[in-house]
């Protein structure tokens, strides 16, 4: 079991226990009961959706439409509640699917239209926002209009920790076993370490790599849920950016881009670590306009430190022609 | 037939077919599309855009991407409305904004060299660094009031035409010349067709990928002068989403985005195309939010239709030539 534990986990559990020292003689207030629980609720999100990211990161793709998938998939449920008071019942399966079919959109574009995913989802991210502004037509998913089970769900709170980070633990833990112990996870593995490779050996690469994308729908659905429950309201400008965060998670988290390794404690690990990071600041009165910078800092730190300790450093110079 | 042959397989062919249909179709669209005054005044607003697709085209040719040119954009336009809010003269200012989307470009280029991550994963992180300074140099106020010997660079005619149309002009020929007439311009393709050769070729790569980050940086810092000029305000999320339809004018124009191949001429008339659409369906009142879709569409379908021509082109070559074994793409 040890021999599992890769190095990055240790570096980057070690650095996380460090900034907490720090932040717990610099900035105590942090580790005020409410403020944990804060915390964990707003790291829940990304981090359902980056466990989406992780999973697309390992069949060397990017998933840039994340953001948009999350917003319009809170929006329209929010608007068909607040329009026919649909059951939770019936939503929670309508969210999921939304994000299925969204991320297969995704995916089909991606391995048989033979597009580029970054150009892909980068198109569709467009394409989702503008459906957003379309449907919302000038206005807002209200309190009034979300079930009231999803609001109550997201303030429930077991042993003071919010449920939603136990569902988000849950969900990570979950692919920490698939993918590393199921067939269709080391199919994906395979896959995203070396597609022609994999396809000789008689792996139909095409339906996995749209598996990877459906998935990271149907993860960002369920993030879409918690969005609408935590914040309880949905514009179409909301969750911007939430694909760098999620990107900026499992890059920390030790996942490649390069493809083919995925790290699902890594990218728990680093959406915690990018929470707190956000949480700090506001916490010690930078301006949250700030946060974007940050995260750049962040992403470009963090890529650096994985790629150089990863020792995979020709893979990827190799194969950036093909991005 | 050879000419019509060879024409078809250079890069700008695409847009250059679909140019008169979306001239002819905004036209019957909207009475008032081709009104002289409207199709200047409408043109004026995408000189920027056209900056910023002149400069992604030399990045995209040489095998890479940059996500990061509206934040430099955006960034160039803070550092333009503080410098001439604290009063400095305008040549200085525009002076300053240029060298901040230089540095901006270097800044790039230095992490794309330098930690040998790829430009996807750098410019991502660049486009959230430099917006997010943006951002938190401005807040939430917008920077206005700005000198009135700088605003308005828009009204200013010279033979009738709008000057940033001329401008973009000047920079487009050169481009031209750069890419398609220069040692220079001939590394840039080479490069992004195969950077590994290209080495072997005793090409420099790493100071291609300076040269061409560096240009992006530099259209991006100079798009920022003309539009903080024509819209006389400085806000934070100034040219935000930029980067989406830059790229796609880029890939419309028939730059492969594989790199290695591309022309000044395809991104001109990709630009034209997508203003021309914009237009025509702004005049004929047709939502925002619609627009968004239709670039989104559009830009996934020109790289689908890219691909299934290079899977269809290969198919019919292999069968022609019997022997040779096809590659499936």
């Amino acid at each position: 079991m040890i021999r599992r534990i890769r190095p990055i986990t240790v570096i980057l559990t070690a650095s996380l226990v460090a900034a907490i020292l720090l932040i717990a003689i610099f900035v105590p207030t942090v580790f005020s009961g409410q403020n944990l629980a804060n915390l964990a609720l707003a790291s829940s999100i990304t981090m359902i959706a980056a466990t989406g990211q992780t999973l697309v990161l390992m069949s060397r793709n990017l998933d840039l439409s994340q953001g948009a998938m999350v917003m319009l998939v809170a929006l329209s449920t929010g608007m068909i509640h607040g329009a026919t008071g649909a059951p939770i019942a019936l939503l929670l399966p309508f969210a999921i699917l939304l994000g299925a079919l969204l991320g297969a959109v995704n995916g089909f574009i991606v391995a048989y239209l033979a597009v580029p995913s970054i150009i892909a989802t980068l198109g569709t991210a467009g394409v989702f926002r503008g459906i957003g502004f379309f449907v919302a037509d000038g206005s807002q998913v209200s309190r009034n209009d979300l079930p009231v089970d999803l609001i109550e769900f997201a303030k429930l709170q077991v042993l003071s920790v919010p449920a939603p980070f136990y569902l988000a633990i849950l969900i990570a833990a979950a692919f920490v076993i698939i993918s590393r112990s199921t067939v269709p996870g080391r199919t994906l593995v395979a896959v995203g370490y070396n597609e022609p490779a994999a396809r000789l050996r008689g792996i139909a690469t095409k339906p996995v790599i749209v598996s990877a994308f459906v998935l990271s729908g149907v993860l960002c659905g369920a993030a879409a849920l918690l969005f609408a429950g935590i914040f309880g309201n949905v514009n179409p400008s909301d969750a911007t950016g939430l694909e760098l965060q999620t990107i900026a998670a499992a890059i920390i988290g030790g996942t490649s881009i390069a493809g083919g390794k995925g790290n699902f404690i890594g990218t728990a690990l680093g959406a915690l670590l990018l929470a707190l990071i956000l949480n700090v600041l506001r916490i010690s009165d930078i301006d949250p306009l700030w946060q974007l910078a940050i995260q750049g800092l962040v992403i470009l730190v963090a890529a650096t430190i994985a790629h150089r300790s990863s020792g995979m450093r020709g893979r990827v110079k190799k194969e950036m022609v093909s991005l | 037939m050879k000419f019509l042959r060879s024409f078809a397989a250079r890069p700008e062919f695409g847009a250059l077919v679909l140019l008169p249909i979306a001239f002819l179709s905004a036209s019957l669209m909207s009475p008032f599309f081709f009104v002289g005054e409207n199709l200047a005044n409408g043109f004026v607003q995408y000189t920027e855009l056209g900056l910023l697709a002149l400069g992604l085209t030399f990045v995209i040719i040489s095998g890479h991407i940059d996500l990061s040119v509206a934040s430099i954009l955006a960034l160039s336009g803070v550092a333009l409305g503080r410098s001439l809010q604290a009063g400095w003269p305008v040549e200085v200012a525009v002076l300053l904004t240029l060298a901040v989307g230089l540095s901006c470009g270097l800044v790039n280029a230095i992490l794309v060299t330098r930690t040998g991550l790829t430009s996807l994963i750098v410019t991502l992180g660049t486009f959230a660094l430099f917006g997010g300074i943006a951002q938190g140099l401005v807040g939430y106020s917008s920077i206005g009031e700005l000198p009135e010997s700088f605003v308005g660079v828009d009204r200013l005619l010279f033979v009738g035409i709008p000057l940033p149309i001329w401008i973009f002009a000047v920079c487009a020929i050169a481009a031209a010349v750069l890419l398609h007439g220069s040692v220079a311009g001939r590394k840039m393709v080479l490069t992004g067709m195969n950077a590994e050769a290209a080495r072997y070729a005793e090409i420099n790569t790493a100071r291609v990928e300076y040269w061409v980050f560096a240009l992006s940086g530099l259209m991006a810092g100079l798009a920022a002068v003309l539009l903080v000029s024509r819209s006389g305000v400085v806000v934070y999320n100034l040219a935000s989403g930029y980067e989406l339809t830059a790229i796609t004018i880029v890939v419309v124009g028939g730059a492969s985005i594989y790199g290695g191949s591309g022309s000044i001429l395809g991104t001109v008339s990709a630009l034209v195309l997508i203003a021309t659409l914009q237009r025509g369906m702004s005049l004929a009142g047709i939502a925002a939010p619609l627009q968004l879709v239709v670039i989104g569409v559009l830009l996934i379908g020109s790289i689908a239709g890219q691909s299934i021509f290079r899977i269809v082109r290969t198919r019919v070559n292999s069968s022609r030539k019997s022997g040779s074994i096809p590659i499936d793409a």
